[in-house]
């Protein structure tokens, strides 16, 4: 198994709130997917998974409920609250920016 | 609508922590077993799994933390955590917590109590209904009707209800004891305009209580009731004597009943009578007070239109009597009424003190504000320390802040039950009105939250900000007291401050208490306390000018044989008497009045010897002027200065435009005629024999007035039952007068000896702290060989220059403000330069004084300790 990216605080937010605008999910889900949609290089470990989810729910981009899993147990379901919604479509365009900046600063001339 | 999601999750944070930490764990524990399942899928053993999963999941309690430090309400948290510390800080400084408190108390205390005593004062709002279509009406010419002119006015339909009332005195006679009772005569239809109903029977109505049909029914005011009655609840139908006449009580007031004059109401309601208005049937003679219930529908400046018309009108039917009664009439709020014709010095007496309170509380937060900053200098490491800890410099300036906020409401709430202690202290005069105020309030404590904040800040920021500035870490590195230019200029500025606050509020206490030495041993210009007064009222029958004459010549002569009576005669005033009270009801706007003209006065034979009056040319009056004799006049001193100056005044005439023309026989001293603290006033003294008046009895005792008075009024008994007759020594008549002077002037008093004692406190830790902090210079000089001596006379010399450059601030600071208490001096002058002078050299030696122990200590200091220091 490849060694988890570092992943800067930031970026972890944005991959949780655009994993989570798809549908609303529980921790374990949220990881998984991102693991899968990255195909394996993004391994979100649980000691910043949940501390980032708090943070987002504290500053009012997630809303929380717990529900009944597919498995049938109780678990704590995240959406997106509008404001999220917004705020993940602003980090989006930023991370764009960021990205394709560093991209023209990298390839070769 | 995020803020609302972020408040509720912090609330939830904050008070459902129990059930956020069980939800953590259960949302923690759920992922821990998916990645079970996970790996059991994979085909891992169960137990592998489950030791799989644990360590990849790290150790659960570290995750929780993390979580948890993300839900946390952090400023809450440390807010409480700076309480907790700031507490136990406090307690390692026992002394500084005392005299903190001590300061704060001695200056929020007297705030308090003022600020109830005010507050109910000027907040008071008459009982009635609908206040806001009742109005206070005002003629052109005076700020009060004439009983007839108010009659034609309530006729005139201009309003829905028109009444009118004054406020007098009457003498209750109950047994042998007389007592002098406020009451407030009424128009019929006084209680029913209003909507005020009787507690206990009834009020008036237009039937029994008309004018014209002269009532005896009294309504009594609940205090009066519970006072002198024990509240017996059986009193209706009663009779009191009131003013020699039976009066039968028809009911009383409720207790929450607010008057119409104010807090201070009168103790009972009389309808209008001859008997308690005598000037009813003149017409030009202004004397009730008028309040109106606005027609539905119509506005007070409509109604003001239509009074001035109505009032040109009757000025024209009567130009005489009603001269000037047609310019612009003024309506105005009912609730203002109270406050017109109060005498001006009441408004300026509570400003006066409630800008006195302010400066003591003032410097007593400068006080805490001083001492903070000295502490938060010394605490220099102990902050440094934070800073290196992490600490950032608003949390600094917020545990600081929280600190001076605990001294704050410590010292609030010993201030508040200064407060209460103070409303149960018994004083005359002014203090009885605060007393009476009652029990503080929600405002109250909103008032003490609100200096508490103001405290706070006053006390607590600039120290917060001054100690948490510059380089900290690196100033602790070097070990300097953090000596730069800005932050000496700042301290010096602040023991210079508190020196001018000090010497402004010194200098107004001891002018105060200057006058008051004053009062005590002033010329009153008469004898205080050899004399005896009666006032009389004859029996409305027999109540004419003729009968005035005959009673009192009889009287004399009856009193003059009294054994222990030096002399007797009779007046109509009692100097420094309080009827003046009464009179100010009068006309309030008008500018022409009693400055310039004199005060007429008809008076005996031998009154001024009876009252000690010197006699300084001519005679007194005496029994040779009589009734049909020549007209005669006795003038003072002031009259002849005024209008005949450098000219022998006896054998000239005088003129006034109510009184024939008298020739003066005799010139008199000065003496004070309403209030002590008066300028000197022109008064013209004709015969009693041939202007009868008000018929007031003095009486010299050869020893002991107070024994005398049975006796006298035994002897005014024996000579005319029928007359009411009110004894009393001299030196009780004026009480009131004297009383209010007196305790207004002890309290200032008494508030300036805080003040100094707060100053000392205060100065003597500000200079331990500007002196210490030479204390490496002084170690260098003398490693350079300075003496002792010299090197103490340095710092002194600089705690000196800090002192003086208070005082000339302060003050200048006082000559500003003091000329406001000119009324209350009794002729002292506001720059009285005793005063100045003596508070002057008392702040130099206190200042002084409190910097010897710190300059002392600092020359003390071993040299090679500062030297290491620096």
């Amino acid at each position: 198994m490849a060694k988890p990216t570092d992943l800067v605080h930031g970026t972890l937010d944005l991959l949780i709130l655009k994993t989570v605008a798809e549908e609303p999910q529980h921790g374990w889900a949220i990881a998984q997917r991102i693991g899968e949609l990255s195909r394996g290089v993004l391994k979100v470990q649980q000691g910043s998974l949940y501390p980032a989810l708090y943070r987002l729910e504290r500053d009012g981009w997630l809303s929380a409920r717990w529900a009944e899993s597919p498995t049938g147990r109780q678990a704590k379901f995240y959406t997106l609250t509008r404001a999220g919604r917004a705020h993940l479509e602003r980090e989006l365009a930023s991370w764009e920016r960021l990205s394709g900046a560093i991209d023209l600063v990298l390839k070769p001339a | 609508m995020r803020w609302l999601s972020r408040l509720r999750f912090r609330l939830r944070s904050l008070f459902g922590r129990g059930r956020l930490d069980r939800e953590m764990d259960a949302e923690l524990h759920f992922h821990l077993d998916q990645q079970v399942r996970a790996l059991v899928a994979e085909g891992i053993p169960e137990e592998e799994a489950r030791r799989l999963a644990a360590r990849r999941f790290g150790p659960l309690t570290r995750v929780k933390e993390e979580c948890r430090d993300q839900t946390r309400v952090r400023w809450l948290e440390s807010l409480a955590r700076d309480l907790r510390l700031g507490a136990r800080n406090l307690r390692r400084s026992p002394g500084l917590v005392a005299v903190s408190v001590a300061s704060l108390a001695l200056g929020i205390g007297p705030n308090a109590y003022l600020y109830t005593g005010l507050d109910t004062v000027f907040r008071h709002r008459p009982t009635m209904t609908e206040p806001s279509r009742v109005v206070g009406v005002e003629p052109g010419n005076s700020n009060q009707f004439s009983y007839l002119n108010y009659r034609d006015l309530r006729d005139s339909g201009i309003f829905r209800d028109t009444l009118g009332f004054r406020l007098t005195f009457l003498d209750q006679r109950d047994g042998d004891f007389t007592r002098r009772v406020s009451a407030l005569a009424v128009t019929d239809n006084f209680f029913e305009a209003l909507g005020v109903s009787a507690a206990l029977g009834r009020t008036f109505t237009s039937e029994g209580a008309a004018l014209e049909g002269e009532p005896r029914l009294v309504v009594l005011g609940d205090s009066y009731w519970r006072n002198h009655l024990a509240a017996d609840p059986d009193v209706v139908g009663r009779q009191i004597q009131l003013g020699g006449e039976p009066f039968t009580v028809v009911g009383v007031l409720g207790a929450g009943h607010r008057a119409i004059t104010g807090f201070m109401g009168p103790a009972l309601y009389v309808p209008l009578s001859r008997l308690v208005l005598p000037a009813a049937d003149e017409r030009g003679s202004p004397s009730l007070t008028v309040l109106a219930r606005l027609q539905p529908g119509s506005t007070a400046g409509q109604a003001q239109a239509a009074v001035t018309l109505f009032a040109q009108a009757l000025e024209r039917l009567d130009p005489q009597r009603n001269e000037g009664l047609g310019e612009p009439a003024r309506v105005f709020p009912a609730a203002q009424i109270q406050f017109r014709g109060t005498p001006p010095g009441f408004s300026l007496l509570a400003i006066l003190m409630a800008a006195i309170f302010g400066l003591v509380l003032l410097i007593g937060a400068a006080n805490v504000a001083g001492l903070l900053l000295a502490r938060a200098a010394h605490r220099r490491h102990e902050l440094a320390l934070h800073v290196a800890l992490g600490a950032g410099r608003r949390r600094l300036v917020q545990s600081l802040l929280v600190e001076a906020f605990l001294l704050s409401s410590a010292g609030a709430l010993a201030g508040i039950g200064i407060a209460l202690a103070l409303g149960k202290v018994s004083a005359p005069g002014l203090s009885g009105i605060l007393r009476a105020a009652g029990a503080p309030d929600a405002r109250l404590l909103l008032y003490a939250l609100a200096l508490i904040a103001l405290t706070t800040l006053v006390a607590g920021v600039v120290p917060a900000l001054r100690a948490t500035r510059g380089d900290l870490i690196g100033e602790i590195r070097q070990r300097t007291a953090g000596g730069t230019r800005g932050n000496l200029w700042l301290r010096h500025s602040f023991v210079a401050g508190q020196v001018a606050l000090s010497l402004t509020l010194l200098v107004i206490a001891a002018l105060c208490l200057r006058s008051q030495l004053r009062i005590a041993t002033l010329d009153l210009g008469f004898d205080l306390d050899r004399g005896v007064v009666a006032r009389l009222r004859l029996e409305p029958g027999r109540d004419t000018a003729a009968e005035r004459a005959r009673l009192a010549e009889r009287l004399v002569d009856r009193l003059a044989t009294v054994p222990g009576i030096a002399s007797a005669s009779v007046a109509d005033l009692v100097p420094l008497g309080g009827d003046s009270l009464v009179a100010s009801f009068h006309p309030a706007g008008r500018t022409d009045l009693p400055g310039t003209r004199p005060a007429v006065y008809s008076v005996g034979p031998r009154y001024f010897e009876t009252l000690g009056i010197p006699v300084v040319a001519g005679r007194e009056l005496d029994a040779g002027d009589r009734a049909g004799g020549q007209v005669v006049a006795v003038v003072n001193e002031t009259f002849a200065r005024t209008h005949f100056p450098d000219r022998r005044v006896i054998g000239l005439t005088v003129q006034t435009a109510d009184e024939p023309e008298a020739v003066i026989v005799g010139v008199v001293r000065d003496h004070r005629l309403d209030t002590i603290g008066e300028t000197p006033r022109s008064a013209i003294y004709y015969p009693f024999a041939q202007r009868p008046s008000r018929v007031i009895v003095h009486a010299r005792a050869e020893g002991s007035p107070a024994a005398l008075v049975t006796a006298v009024a035994a002897a005014i008994r024996e000579v005319d039952a029928s007359a009411s007759a009110s004894v009393q020594t001299l030196a009780g008549a004026t009480r009131m007068e004297l009383d209010m002077r007196r305790s207004a002037t002890a309290i200032v008093g008494a508030i300036g000896g805080v003040g100094v004692l707060l100053m000392l406190v205060g100065l003597y830790g500000v200079m331990a702290y500007v002196v210490a902090a030479r204390t490496a210079e002084v170690g260098i000089r003398r490693v350079l060989g300075a003496t002792s001596g010299r090197l103490l006379l340095g710092v002194l010399a600089q705690a000196c220059a800090l002192v003086t450059a208070g005082i000339a601030a302060g003050a200048v600071l006082a000559a500003l403000l003091t000329p406001a208490l000119a009324t209350f001096l009794a002729g002292l002058s506001p720059f009285d330069p005793v005063a100045y002078l003596a508070t002057a050299l008392l702040l130099l030696a206190a200042g002084m004084a409190a910097s010897l122990g710190p300059a002392w200590r600092a020359i003390r200091v071993d040299p090679a300790e500062t030297l290491r220091e620096s």
